[in-house]
């Protein structure tokens, strides 16, 4: 009985064996089920899946290569990077979009509507919005052909910024799949998670600024966000002297690419390679240390070495200011050039530009080009503003051209130094008559015709050249062809050869040829060309680049005309300023040889009776040229010839060269003012870091201390002024502190009186203020007075007594 | 009959899930672990602990004799309902991500969820073997079954812990099977049930969401589709040992919910074959134990937790490939965890005693 019941309870072996038969049986098919979906995701349905995981891992961020420092012949520098900051906006982050439109465009004087376009622009990128679409479903939303929206491994993805319609879009796809309206418009206007560029090369400070006023607090009073700003590391070109050799040098764009001048042209140079580094992020986009890899080194731009001699660059364009400033030029420029070897060790033209502010009007150009400026954009008024005329300014050569039409006919023997020609005060060449402007000379030698500049001499030593041979010459002395110098922006000039119906010469323009009219061109060509005449007749490519940066060159050198022939051509030069009272004068004790020239300016095809250019070569020392220098004025104020506003201006400047350089003269020793070579000049440091100030000053070797007074690292003042030349047994002391913002909104009224109007207004216009003026003559009161803090756009109200 | 031994395939297949499970923690937790500031290798030793501290402690039941076990059925209950229910006082029980499912003694933190499935087994087989006809009779059916069943269920439901609840019940349910339950008598409680998991779902709105994301008629699950790339990269022979990129923090709970993802990634479709094998290999030794078990009490034992280690498996591995909605159970002898791994490790102590009873080669 016990034994039975014993057995009633325990439960059977078949019973048992059925049970678990049963279970094993159901886990064996969800087993099953199992590994097939397994086998499904694993291997048929993982396409796809490794470029989705490589999206949200990987990033490719390139590594910047620093661009190579500029510096001139005696490695001074001219050119170099500084640290700055890049104002970034993510889109999705912004909260409060209308504070941030408002604070961007004010302080970093953008433009508002754009900034507001910038910052919500939409995610370029996929958008998961749902998971777990069916494939009829996926057919349905396929069906709309909704640009931007799609359907992949069962996920439902927008891409917003194709998303043409999003209202159509959530209303379609609220109906089609469960979901609320509102979620999908939400994800179909998702802005933007990646940084979106504002605005680069911004002062640290302002950058800081700028993400401080943004900042949004949480409940603690930390920092929570900021409004979707974002500091990236930046850097922008800085040049040590601002308003300097600024069409040599040039400057670069947002991009950081050379835009004009050595920057551009060098470029490839300079800006070096980027490499590339592969960081791997986690999923809250730390980069995953181990998993950095760098796929390619970037290779540092080079520095480059100009054959510009800073100090001589200076003397030309203080002398330019000068001239600018008295003959009330349009341009005026000047190039100094090494006559053996072509290097220019000077260019410059006045007015110019602020290298480190290259985007705002120079006052004095847009003054000086008013003209030329009217009806265009700002954009066009720059690129005038960038044109660099030494290279790209074509004029009529006048004058300074008959000393190519003289080495051309001596050197074919048409005529010696002492032929006679005849000059009655005018000649008649078929039907024109050609006056002579400072005869009549009567008998003369070739030699004197040159040297007076005598029109009919000149006309008569052309027509015994045949046409052919002479425009050889022409060619041969590098006219009508890009001379090849390392600028942008060079023209060819223009050299026509007319014919007459019968397919002759036509013997006026020929007759015209030869004192430099019916062609154009540059100063570059003319300095180049004239220098070949005084160089033993040796052709020398102009070049700005020094050999140390492009190594030697075995240019075969290009002789045009005979040693003989430059000896005349020089003595003749010689007689140019022996000639002329003034020009004997201003070169007293030095042996400076030269030609002059006065063109009327070819305006609307005819020729201006009021605006010219005038223009002066020289070169020294006649014996055994070494300097050429080519100053050309473009319409200076009436009244100015070649020998009364060019000339002083070039002789000054080669005075100056050649007392710097006094290994170089060869001249009566009381002329030598000391000009130690290597000069050093003090560089603008206003506006930088401490550290940047610190290093230019260390290259330069000029002795430096900082005055913290205010706390701060930027520059705020410099003891010694830009440009000047450092004494030795002195030190510059530099205020420190931390800088208004450019763009403040505020100025402080300056100091007025005794100014003239134009200095009145230039300096009011830099500032950002308007001049009300009264009277004539000298600014003698003003209201507000003088260190008033008003508001830029002000207007200022000076009274001027004579 | 009585070989004395233990299986020793089934303990080979136990310590080899447990080996890959080792392994598998410390490839998957290295990067999170370095990110919060511990040693790479924290989770890694901490595992390994918990493994050795289970695997000692199966040994040592394995010497006693299972019979013993039954003297404690009511007792376990009784403490598994009272840790059950001190764990819900707010204070005693740790709140983690708004669920109180932990007790903290110190040196470590302990789920009374744990202990109570396996209170909960030991407590029915003991019953059921001592009294197989209250089976039959609906009102000891009642008293002796559902009600506690209900009791330590509906405990771990409100913590909340409804993926607990519910393993606790399969256990419980797998017994009830085992032992010869009528399908009739038992779909009244088993309709009950539902509508509890049901009424638990409208209450806390997450979890319908998450039931809603799976039918695809919620939005987008992040973690299900995170886990998806994990499995679909690791592709048919895995990307190697440590080279899964999912544990960069896109997948969370790597080491504990998603770790067979990270063994797809990491070993891919052959890796996770072998994963399943070897499950499959204890799961079908267990059946062959509880076949040949000496008595219903072992019989009913075996079988119950062999059927809950593999409900456990398939939820997991279900939820991490997306045949199933997301609910967190973690991986048995493979997850990284701490009492979870005692428990399941201690859990395999009797019916390795049980095996020494019975000489599965002797062919019937």
């Amino acid at each position: 009985m016990n034994r039975k019941k014993r057995a009633q309870r325990e439960i059977g072996p078949v019973s048992k064996q059925k049970k678990i038969l049963s279970a094993m049986v159901l886990l064996s098919v969800c087993l099953i089920i199992i590994i097939g979906n397994l086998f499904y995701i694993q291997i048929i349905n993982s396409t796809g899946k490794y470029a989705r995981q490589v999206d949200q891992l990987v990033e490719e961020v390139p590594i910047k290569a620093s661009r190579g420092d500029i510096y001139d012949k005696n490695n001074n520098i001219l050119a170099k990077d500084s640290s700055a900051s890049a104002v970034n906006v993510i889109p999705f982050e912004v909260i409060d979009p209308e504070k941030l439109a408002t604070t961007l465009s004010s302080k970093l004087g953008l433009d508002r509507a754009e900034v507001v376009k910038q910052i919500s622009v939409l995610e370029n990128d996929i958008v998961e919005v749902k998971t777990g679409i069916s494939n009829d479903q996926t057919a349905t939303v396929l069906s709309h052909n909704f640009p931007g929206v799609t359907v992949e491994d069962n996920t439902l993805y927008f891409k917003p910024l194709y998303i043409t319609n999003p209202a159509g879009v959530a209303a379609a796809l609220s109906s089609d799949l469960q979901g609320s309206y509102d979620d999908y418009y939400a994800k179909a206007i998702q802005k933007e998670s990646q940084p979106v560029l504002i605005k680069g090369k911004v002062d640290n400070a302002l950058a800081q600024e700028i993400k401080d006023a943004e900042a949004i607090l949480d409940k603690n009073g930390k920092v929570q966000d900021n409004n979707g700003i974002e500091i990236l590391e930046d850097y922008r070109r800085y040049y040590t002297n601002g308003n300097f050799a600024s069409y040599i040098l040039g400057f670069t764009g947002i991009d950081h690419t050379g835009l004009y001048g050595v920057e551009s042209t060098y470029n490839d140079v300079l800006k070096g390679d980027d490499g590339v580094v592969y960081f791997q992020k986690d999923a809250k986009g730390n980069q995953i240390p181990s998993q950095t890899k760098i796929l390619k080194e970037p290779t540092q731009g080079k520095d480059i070495v100009l054959t510009i001699d800073s100090n001589i660059q200076l003397i030309t364009e203080k002398a330019l200011s000068q001239a600018a400033a008295q003959w009330k030029t349009k341009s005026v420029t000047a190039i100094v050039m090494e006559a053996k070897t072509g290097d220019i060790v000077a260019m410059a033209s006045k007015p110019d530009y602020n290298l480190n502010d290259p985007f705002t009007l120079d006052p004095t150009f847009a003054a000086t080009h008013a003209e030329d400026l009217t009806g265009k954009t700002p954009a066009e008024q720059l690129s005038l503003m960038y044109k660099n005329p030494a290279v790209s300014f074509i004029y009529e050569p006048g004058s300074t051209f008959k000393a190519i039409t003289g080495s051309a006919a001596l050197e074919e023997g048409v005529v010696t130094p002492d032929t006679i020609v005849y000059d009655p005060g005018f000649i008649q060449v078929e039907d024109a008559v050609i006056q002579c402007a400072t005869g009549p000379h009567w008998e003369e030698t070739v030699s004197d015709a040159i040297a007076y500049s005598c029109n009919p001499g000149l006309v008569q030593i052309i027509e015994r050249l045949n046409p052919d041979v002479f425009y050889q010459y022409v060619y041969n002395f590098g006219l009508g062809a890009k001379t090849g110098i390392e600028l942008d922006g060079e023209e060819s000039g223009i050299i026509n050869r007319l014919s007459t119906a019968n397919g002759a010469i036509n013997q006026v323009d020929y007759a015209t040829f030869s004192f430099g009219q019916g062609l154009a061109a540059t100063p570059i060509q003319m300095v180049s060309a004239l220098n070949a005449i005084v160089n033993n007749g040796y052709y020398v490519n102009p070049s700005i680049i020094s050999e140390v940066t492009k190594g030697a060159e075995n240019e075969s050198l290009k002789q045009v005309i005979s040693k003989e022939t430059s000896l005349a051509m020089r003595e003749i030069m010689r007689k140019v300023v022996g000639y002329d009272a003034e020009m004997t004068f201003l070169s007293a004790g030095y042996s400076i040889g030269g030609k002059t020239g006065t063109a009327e300016k070819f305006i609307n095809g005819e020729y201006s009776n009021t605006k010219y250019v005038t223009s002066f070569y020289c070169f020294a020392p006649i014996e055994d040229p070494k300097y050429s220098v080519l100053v050309v004025l473009d319409e200076p104020s009436t009244g100015a010839y070649g020998s009364t506003s060019a000339a002083p201006t070039a002789i000054s400047i080669m005075k100056q060269v050649l007392n710097y350089n006094s290994a170089d003269t060869n001249l009566s020793q009381d002329n030598s003012q000391k000009l130690q070579k290597g000069v050093i000049t003090i560089p603008d440091l206003v506006g930088q870091k401490k550290d940047l100030a610190a290093s230019i000053l260390h290259e330069k070797g000029i002795r430096y201390s900082f005055d913290r007074g205010q706390g701060g690292d930027t520059v705020l003042s410099q003891s010694l002024p830009v440009n000047s030349v450092y004494d030795v047994m002195t030190e510059v002391v530099l205020s420190l502190g931390t800088p208004a913002s450019d763009t403040a909104t505020t100025v402080i009224v300056p100091e007025l009186k005794g100014l003239s109007i134009q200095s009145a207004n230039e300096i009011l216009i830099g500032l950002g203020l308007n001049l009300k003026m009264t009277g004539n003559g000298f600014a003698a009161s003003q209201t507000p007075a003088p260190t008033t803090v008003v508001d830029k756009g002000s207007d200022v109200t000076v009274t001027f007594t004579p | 009959m009585n070989t004395g031994k233990i299986d020793r395939p089934f303990l080979m297949a136990l310590l080899m899930l447990a080996g890959i499970g080792v392994i598998m923690v410390f490839s998957a937790s290295m990067y999170e672990s370095t990110m919060s500031g511990e040693k790479g290798y924290a989770l890694f030793l901490k595992q390994l602990l918990f493994v050795i501290i289970g695997v000692i402690v199966m040994a040592f039941m394995s010497t006693v004799d299972y019979r013993k076990y039954k003297r404690y059925y009511a007792i376990g209950l009784a403490i598994s309902v009272f840790l059950l229910i001190i764990v819900l006082i707010p204070g005693i029980g740790v709140k983690v991500n708004d669920a109180r499912r932990w007790l903290d003694f110190k040196v470590t933190t302990f789920q009374p969820s744990e202990l109570a499935k396996v209170a909960g087994i030991l407590y029915f087989c003991t019953v059921l073997s001592k009294k197989p006809e209250i089976l039959k009779q609906p009102s000891p059916l009642f008293l002796y079954c559902i009600l506690p069943m209900g009791v330590i269920c509906g405990l771990t439901a409100i913590e909340p812990s409804l993926s607990a609840a519910l393993a606790i019940a399969m256990g419980m349910i797998g017994v009830l099977f085992f032992a010869g339950i009528r399908f009739k008598a038992f779909l009244p409680y088993l309709g009950l049930g539902l509508m509890a998991v049901i009424g638990l779902m409208i209450a806390e709105p997450w979890r319908l969401d998450r039931f809603n994301v799976f039918l695809g008629k919620g939005g987008y699950d992040y973690q299900i589709t995170q886990s998806l790339l994990a499995f679909g990269t690791g592709g048919f022979f895995g990307r190697g040992l440590g080279n899964g990129k999912q544990k960069f923090l896109f997948l969370p709970e790597l080491q504990n919910d998603f770790i067979f993802a990270n063994i797809g990634e990491e070993f891919g479709f052959i890796g996770c074959l072998l994963v399943l094998a070897l499950f499959a290999f204890v799961i079908w030794r267990g059946f062959k134990i509880a076949q040949k078990a000496p008595d219903t009490f072992s019989y009913l034992y075996t079988s119950s937790v062999m059927l809950l280690l593999a409900f456990q498996v398939l939820v997991n591995i279900g939820v991490a490939s997306a045949i199933i909605p997301v609910t967190g159970i973690a991986l048995p002898f493979i997850s990284a965890g701490g009492t979870s791994m005692v428990v399941i490790f201690a859990m395999m102590g009797p019916i390795l005693n049980i095996s020494r009873k019975v000489d599965l080669s002797k062919k019937r």
